[in-house]
């Protein structure tokens, strides 16, 4: 019960993905509305001061705007997490173990637990891959702030395939033990799946023996 | 989720959207060059776009001497269409502005910012609605034949130039907006 209770969880977190993607879409429509605005004022006469280097100004306004987003998209995840409501089945275990925990996987719609284990299984690859990207983003960014400032004063000109390539080393290499972690969690997933279908085929079969025929 | 499935399609659209102005109206341009006895710096734009541009010239300076004694001075002199002559001490400095003179929806005229020799600089295209160049060591004959400063060619391309005389550093930067 302990694992459908994550379970409960992953499919939430696969549900919440849609809401992480659209504040992360919102962060970068925000950004673009700030490049035009930059490109309004200099179009219009603005000029920025000789020494303020104006793709670090749009570097620094990417970062806090598009970090914040993915900041806010891990928060709103959390929160909708951690707002599942989980171990309610601990009140039928306390009143009566035996008949409690009957009552409880009599009651369960065992195709709905199926879909959800699959679901969350998936919510939770796509997780491990938005996270890697918002990473790999966030770590371009810095990348590039940093390299514009320091090879520029060594007059080299930085390649930014280079540094695309090397942000997603940076990003891969500091989420590996939480992708190591999920990949776990994921076979886990695929374990549990197979021990629930055999746990219920044999409850229905013992089920109908003593006359309790459990949820179809 | 249909309303999620709404706002990610309204996203998306406002994003190209967003992308699609910032690559279509807006554009900047930079150039830089050397000059020598009379040359023409000039600036070609599309009607529909109005832009600016920041101009600097560097150059030698005091006097100097030719082969045969004769005194020169070194100092490049500008010398715009109006008459106006400014001659530069190191560097100079100014704004040029080019204003919008109408809008056209449906054109899509090209033609080429003109050299020496009949030669054509700078593509002027709607892809390109502003462009500069740098025209080194002009001949009379092409000065004679340059269209007139602010002039208006085909109802659809603007040139602006000015000569410099003698030797220097040009450089130009500005921003345009097309609408």
């Amino acid at each position: 019960m302990s694992n459908l209770d994550e379970v409960k969880r992953y499919k939430e977190l696969a549900r919440s993905l849609v809401d992480f993607a659209l504040i992360i879409m919102l962060s970068i429509v925000v950004v673009l509305f700030v490049y035009i605005g930059i490109d309004l004022y200099q179009a219009f006469g603005g000029q920025f001061p000789q020494d303020l280097i104006i793709s670090g100004l749009e570097s620094i306004i990417s970062l806090l705007i598009v970090g914040g987003g993915f900041i806010a998209g891990v928060l709103w995840i959390g929160r909708r997490t951690s707002r599942v409501r989980v171990g309610e089945w601990k009140k039928e275990l306390e009143q009566n173990s035996t008949v409690g925990a009957m009552k409880i996987l009599a009651g369960l719609d065992w195709p709905s637990v199926f879909q959800d284990i699959r679901y969350s299984k998936l919510g939770f690859v796509f997780y491990s891959i938005l996270k890697v990207i918002g990473y790999w983003i966030l770590t371009f960014v810095i990348l590039e702030l940093i390299s514009s400032f320091a090879l520029g004063a060594l007059h080299i000109i930085p390649n930014f395939a280079y540094g695309a390539v090397l942000s997603l080393i940076i990003a891969v290499v500091l989420s590996r033990k939480d992708l190591q972690r999920r990949y776990n969690q994921s076979w886990a997933l695929d374990s549990l799946l197979w021990e629930l279908r055999w746990f219920e085929s044999e409850f229905r079969r013992k089920a109908g023996e003593i006359g309790t025929t459990p949820k179809a | 989720m249909k309303r999620k499935a709404w706002i990610f399609v309204i996203l998306a659209i406002l994003m190209f959207a967003q992308l699609t102005i910032m690559n279509s109206l807006f554009h900047s341009f930079d150039s830089q060059g050397f000059t020598y006895n009379t040359s023409i710096v000039e600036i070609g734009k599309m009607s529909y776009v109005y832009g600016w541009a920041s101009i600097t010239i560097t150059g030698p300076t005091g006097i100097g001497h030719l082969p045969n004694g004769t005194e020169v001075m070194l100092n490049p002199i500008i010398q715009f269409t109006n008459g106006t002559q400014i001659v530069v001490n190191s560097t100079f400095t100014f704004k040029m502005v080019f204003p919008w003179t109408g809008s056209c929806f449906t054109c899509s005229g090209a033609t080429g910012l003109p050299g020496n020799n009949g030669q054509t600089f700078a593509s002027l295209d709607p892809s390109h609605p502003i462009v500069v160049a740098i025209v080194t060591n002009a001949s009379s004959f092409f000065l004679s034949n340059m269209p007139t400063s602010g002039s208006t060619s085909n109802d659809l391309f603007q040139y602006y130039w000015f000569i410099i005389q003698g030797d220097a550093t040009v450089s130009l930067n500005g921003y345009s907006v097309a609408y």
